[in-house]
């Protein structure tokens, strides 16, 4: 009879694993992203500079790099959550607010707010959650025909986020790309990213954070057929618009700051659901940690891979990301 | 005359305004009895089997629950009392048997943050330990067979409470052996615990053998309702299903046999 209680040691250890490496690496990619560029530091000096006394090397690194690895980071965070939330919500493992319209809509909200108000700054988030909302009330309204048909939703959800993405760049062109900051969000730059940035973002991260704490158990109830959440004295669309309103306000907290993301919401929860499992109180966590490390990571080769030159995080992740969306779609025969 | 848990009263119901699958129907569900629905594909059986659960809400007519319209009663409240099992669940595959009967303990917690109590431990234990399903408890979904699934689901509801259990075909795809069990297992809580019964099967030989009262539905209508002797006829088994049946007896016992 010790089968079972072995196995579920077994699973609690692998959880706990990928909890330690996750983090591990994600501190490697920190230290190595701060030594990309003309200065280089050591691991112990850049402590030393932080912590004990002042190291110009290090104060430059410290102001120019690391603002943009923590805005990787969490932006990263935002977004890998978000997808796993908007996933439980459409039940539909394909559902990422990058890809749906969720993040294009909040972004081309948080460009008109960037160009003609950038006095707003730290509350852009705010605004472009509205436009997060209005996307995804689109979405949802479309797809939902008594039940969600998967098929509809990436169909609707594509259109929705090439009339947003359409309509950002054509704002963009049209003022000839004056605005800088309006431009930075449509090309998801996030080089000139400064220390009121991370605020701002590690603000309404943390805000998302709460709000998920409610949501843990509100998402595991999600993935229960609707009639059995019913039975069991769930209101079922309550639940879903609660949690709804979480997921859309990490993804545009995150757009409103970095700029749109494609599939790292997708990516990242699938990668997460194979090594810890379907319980969001394990998933929901796990992501925000392994979101963290991917946009780090893309973010860091992105800057590495053609130096002096950069390529865009958001690039990054659609080269990579498109061919794994292609793989998750032949793999899974429910969708395909 | 026992008393009534449920009771329709001309409730009329359809999933479009222009086609009724339900025409007002009238239906008493008698307290601490098992009653079962029948009657062809498309009479409607599922549709009010989904409106006692408080799926979907009646387009006219009232669902009175005790004497109270379930409108009126919470979804919470609702399922402290009356537990269901549907034909057709999803669940993640990766969660183990003991979790998910302890999701039949949803109504009795908030659900943001709440501790298992020791009255969930004890009424999770009880429900798996009812339905024989303790042995493969820490086991995953995904790893269990049709029947086994089948009394993992009826460990969730009566997890959720003992007082009444709505079955939507509960044997169908389960082979001889497990119909009987479970159905045997559901006589045995309904004799121990009074527990009131509202199943919806498609056999005429277990209707005939599990049910105190007998409601046949046709065309969105209730034909005929009351004890099994009474209802299942000959003549009503061909006015319904338009089969020729004969009613025969073995040892005091009556079951149906369709030529």
């Amino acid at each position: 009879m010790g089968h079972p209680e072995k196995k579920k040691t077994a699973g609690t250890w692998k959880t706990v694993l990928a909890f330690a490496v996750t983090a591990v690496l994600l501190l490697v990619f920190m230290v190595l992203a701060a030594n990309i560029g003309g200065i280089k530091v050591t691991f112990v000096q850049l402590l030393r500079g932080i912590f004990a006394e002042y190291d110009e090397d290090v104060a430059i690194i410290v102001q120019l790099r690391f603002p943009r690895i923590f805005v990787a980071i969490l932006g990263g965070t935002a977004m890998a959550v978000a997808g796993v939330i908007t996933q439980a919500v459409m039940r539909s493992p394909l559902a990422d607010p990058g890809i749906i319209g969720i993040s294009a809509g909040s972004g081309f909200v948080a460009v008109l707010v960037t160009a003609f108000a950038p006095a707003l700054g730290a509350f852009s988030p705010l605004f472009s959650f509205a436009g997060g909302i209005l996307a995804f009330g689109i979405v949802y309204a479309l797809s939902w025909k008594g039940g969600l048909s998967p098929v509809r939703l990436i169909l609707i959800g594509i259109a929705v986020d090439a009339l947003f993405t359409g309509l950002s760049e054509a704002f963009n062109q049209m003022t000839g790309g004056n605005y800088s900051g309006a431009a930075s969000i449509v090309e998801s730059n996030i080089s000139l990213k400064n220390w009121d940035d991370v605020a701002t973002l590690a603000v309404y991260v943390c805000v998302g954070a709460v709000g998920c704490l409610f949501c843990l158990k509100k998402c595991n109830l999600l993935g229960l057929s609707d009639r059995l959440a019913c039975s069991i004295g769930v209101n079922v669309a309550k639940t879903r618009m609660q949690v709804s309103v979480v997921a859309v306000f990490l993804a545009s907290a995150a757009t409103a700051v970095v700029g749109s993301i494609s599939f790292l919401g997708l990516i990242v929860p699938h990668i997460a659901r194979l090594l810890v499992g379907n319980d969001h109180k394990k998933l929901i966590p796990y992501s925000a940690l392994l979101g963290a490390l991917f946009f780090l990571v893309a973010d860091t080769v992105g800057r590495w891979i053609a130096y002096p030159y950069e390529i865009g995080v958001s690039i990054i992740m659609s080269v990579v990301g498109g061919p794994l969306f292609i793989v998750l779609l032949l793999r899974s025969k429910k969708y395909a | 005359m026992p008393e009534n848990l449920f009771e329709l009263k001309n409730v009329s119901f359809g999933y479009e305004k222009s086609a009724q699958v339900l025409n007002g129907v009238d239906l008493c569900v008698p307290k601490g009895k098992i009653t079962v629905l029948i009657g062809p594909n498309g009479c409607g059986k599922t549709t009010a089997f989904a409106l006692l659960t408080k799926i979907y809400k009646p387009r006219q007519g009232v669902i009175l629950f005790e004497g109270k319209d379930v409108a009126e009663i919470s979804r919470k409240e609702y399922a402290k009392r009356v537990a269901a099992v549907h034909q057709y669940n999803t669940v993640p595959e990766d969660m183990t048997v003991r979790r998910l009967v302890s999701m039949g303990r949803t109504a009795y917690h908030n659900q943001m943050f709440s501790r298992t109590s020791e009255e969930d431990h004890i009424a999770v234990d009880r429900a798996l330990s009812e339905t024989y399903t303790e042995e493969f408890a820490d086991r995953q979904v995904k790893e269990l067979s049709g029947g086994q699934m089948q009394r993992v689901w009826l460990a969730l509801a009566l997890a959720q409470t003992h007082e009444t259990l709505l079955l939507d075909e509960i044997t169908t795809y389960l082979d001889v052996h497990y119909q009987y069990e479970i159905l045997n297992l559901i006589l045995k809580l309904n004799r121990e615990y009074g527990t009131t019964v509202l199943m919806v099967l498609h056999d005429i030989n277990q209707t005939i053998r599990y049910a105190d009262n007998v409601v046949m539905m046709k065309d969105g209508n209730i034909l005929s309702a009351g004890a099994a002797d009474e209802i299942v006829t000959e003549e009503m088994l061909e006015k319904t299903y338009g089969v020729r049946a004969h009613i025969a007896s073995v040892d005091g016992r009556k079951f149906c046999i369709f030529e």
